[in-house]
């Protein structure tokens, strides 16, 4: 009696449950068809105007695509240090004499900052590394290489506190 | 091939991870005859959405690590300097003993601004970019490997 029941429930459930599968099945196909449709009607797009742009460039000289910049602002927009930060006067100074140092020649160089005082100017960053761990061991001290344009990193969300 | 395992959970891509010195600051300590520091365990977070790996201050006032870089980061309102040390760091299993260790002598970090509650290091793309990683959806699991 209670294995019929149970039988009966499963057979009812099975039943419910086929349309459920099989509606969720037809919406999948259909939008894996709409988007085959859309890929291919792209791709025959692309191939079209790459034989346009064949046409076109096969008579004239083909222009290089400019090189990808990365992300990075102007020495004169360099952000103020926070004002809890250990290296707050060494990176205030740094933005106040990145101009004389571009101006000296010192571009793509490496400097030690320590304080107020620029300690010195080394062509690697290896060198002013050495020199940092010889001379402040285990201190607070800013090596940074000098550059018109300052690269700007990428940080998620996260980063800043935000779940994920 | 050194493979890492992990389960994916509710609170993300999760990793056990070392933070010590990096290999240059470690060997002038020891030229300097100062106690070298021993690299401390923490709970670290798989950030693709960051090139940089970044960990909390907590960690590098632990190590002593002193902060020795800045760098620029875009945000909403404008850019922002952001404290960067060097470190080493190596991502383990604590569960399972025998099984390899990812890591890095030498990676610039980021200073994390705020406590991330158990997550105190954020795996970016640095350190990604350096094995390979995959992740398996449907079977809740993603692996890093040499």
């Amino acid at each position: 009696m209670n294995e019929d029941r149970h039988e009966v429930i499963a057979q009812l459930h099975e039943a419910a449950r086929d349309p459920y599968h099989e509606q969720k099945q037809k919406g999948r196909e259909l939008v894996e068809a709409m988007f085959h449709q859309v890929a291919e009607r792209e791709r025959e797009h692309r191939d079209r105007e790459s034989v346009a742009a064949e046409q076109v460039h096969g008579e004239t000289p083909v222009q290089a695509l400019p090189p990808h910049e990365p992300l990075a602002i102007h020495y004169t927009e360099l952000p103020s240090a926070r004002a809890d930060s250990p290296l707050a006067s060494e990176w205030n100074l740094y933005r106040r004499e990145a101009g004389c140092l571009l101006a000296e020649g010192h571009e793509n160089r490496w400097v030690l900052i320590k304080g107020e005082e620029i300690i010195g100017i080394w062509d690697t960053e290896e060198d002013a590394r050495g020199a940092a761990l010889q001379k402040y061991l285990m201190q607070p001290c800013l090596i940074h290489q000098v550059r018109s344009r300052e690269p700007s990193v990428r940080l998620s969300a996260r980063f800043w506190g935000c779940q994920s | 091939m050194p493979k890492l395992v992990f389960p994916v959970v509710a609170d993300g891509l999760l990793v056990d991870v070392l933070i010590g010195l990096d290999s240059a600051l470690i060997l002038a300590q020891v030229a300097a005859g100062q106690p070298i520091a021993v690299p401390v365990r923490a709970c670290g977070e798989i950030d693709m959405g960051s090139n940089v790996s970044a960990i909390s201050a907590a960690i590098l006032q632990r190590l002593g690590i002193p902060i020795q870089y800045q760098t620029t980061t875009q945000t909403a309102s404008g850019s922002l300097a952001v404290n960067v040390a060097r470190v080493s760091l190596g991502v383990c299993d604590f569960g399972n003993p025998t099984g390899p260790e990812l890591v890095e002598p030498t990676l610039s970090v980021m200073e994390l601004p705020t406590p991330l509650g158990k997550v105190e290091v954020l795996i970016g793309l640095d350190f990604l970019l350096g094995c390979k990683f995959m992740l398996d959806g449907p079977a809740r699991l993603f692996s890093l490997e040499s």
